[in-house]
């Protein structure tokens, strides 16, 4: 079950819009970023690697460098936007 | 030792992301700005579990099929329409609506395609808000008679102070006999506009069935009569708790198709009604 109950926001990279959204399924937290150019949403999780070092990755993979490049924004929108 | 997007995982972090992902391409919605009903995006919809105690949030393809329909080719021409071999023209059906004077006796006066799910299977379409069409016939210049074709302007309509609304929803599960595909299909309930709704839609003059708290639960978690089933159908949700304002006409192209904007010369709404 995908519950969603907070409202989307907006960040910016490389002065370009971009739409985020957090969902829920269970207890896995992914995110969701819908471009203002014709580009797929991507979505976006935190994972683990084998030095136990988290990392974001898009699912399904492909779209490693977007993750990368896009994900440590959410996580500053985050710290930033904490009340 | 796998490997997740070029990264060196466990496996049991590969299992984990693996699982996930097939959840993800399950559940891929809430996140679209526009669902047309001529899309193939799923719609988010409330159905109640077996025994009623509680819902479940599951997926279903808006347009409400009749299981006669064997296959995809089928369903193409019931909603387009097609030419038979005789070269008679048979015009498609549009099954995204159910309008509710005619959930349980069609418009000719037979049995409607609906009855059954509305009396067995109703539903609640999660809604953020939804588009509609005013029409608006600008002056002749030289006679001073409205024009034939309306200008169009979109709207963007949601519930005052809430994220989240219900609409009356009915289902109908169907299964593609050539590839066994199985789908539940979806038709909402429309009724008459309420004064906001009749400035706004002012073509057809309806509104989908948009329900409160109380008649949502009544609509999908008990059972009803057929005349509290369409009793519950056609109530008009109130004015005063709607929201209605002009969008961009290339509102389905941007990041966000709600943001307002401002047409110049377009009379305001009334909202005295």
């Amino acid at each position: 079950m995908v519950i969603d109950g907070k409202k989307p926001f907006r960040i910016e990279l490389e002065g370009k819009i971009l739409e985020v959204t957090e969902h829920y399924i269970g207890e896995e937290r992914i995110f969701r970023v819908l471009f203002e150019d014709k580009r797929k949403p991507l979505t976006l999780v935190v994972a683990m690697n084998s030095q136990h070092k988290k990392f974001w990755t898009s699912m399904p993979q492909g779209r490693q460098e977007e993750a990368e490049n896009i994900g440590p924004l959410i996580a500053w929108y985050y710290k930033n936007n904490q009340k | 030792m796998c490997y997740y997007n070029g990264q060196k995982v466990t496996r049991a972090e590969f299992i984990r992301l693996k699982d996930l992902e097939k959840e993800i391409r399950r559940y891929d919605f809430l996140d679209k700005g526009v669902i047309s009903g001529f899309s193939d995006i799923p719609v988010a919809v409330l159905v109640p579990n077996e025994d009623r105690s509680n819902f479940e949030i599951v997926q279903m393809e808006w347009g409400m099929l009749p299981p006669y329909l064997q296959n995809r080719e089928a369903v193409q021409k019931f909603r387009t329409g097609y030419k038979d071999a005789q070269g008679k023209w048979h015009t498609g059906y549009t099954t995204q609506n159910a309008k509710a004077e005619n959930l349980f006796i069609s418009e000719r006066g037979g049995a409607s395609m609906f009855a059954d799910a509305a009396r067995q299977r109703r539903c609640l379409v999660l809604s953020t808000g939804f588009f509609e069409w005013r029409h608006v016939n600008r002056l002749n210049k030289k006679t001073g008679q409205p024009l034939k074709v309306a200008d169009k302007f979109p709207y963007y309509i949601n519930v005052k102070n809430q994220d989240y609304f219900y609409m009356a929803g009915i289902w109908q599960p169907w299964t593609d006999k050539e590839t066994g595909e199985h789908v539940n299909t979806l038709a909402i309930t429309t009724t008459s506009a309420n004064s906001l709704m009749a400035q706004v839609h002012n073509s057809k003059l309806r509104m989908p069935t948009i329900l409160n708290d109380e008649l949502a639960w009544q609509w999908m978690m008990t059972d009803l009569a057929d005349e509290k089933i369409q009793e519950i159908a056609l109530s008009q949700f109130p004015a005063n708790d709607m929201f209605a304002c002009t969008i961009t006409k290339e509102f389905q192209a941007m990041l966000d198709p709600t943001e307002p904007y401002e047409y110049a010369d377009l009379p305001a709404l009334d909202l005295t009604l």
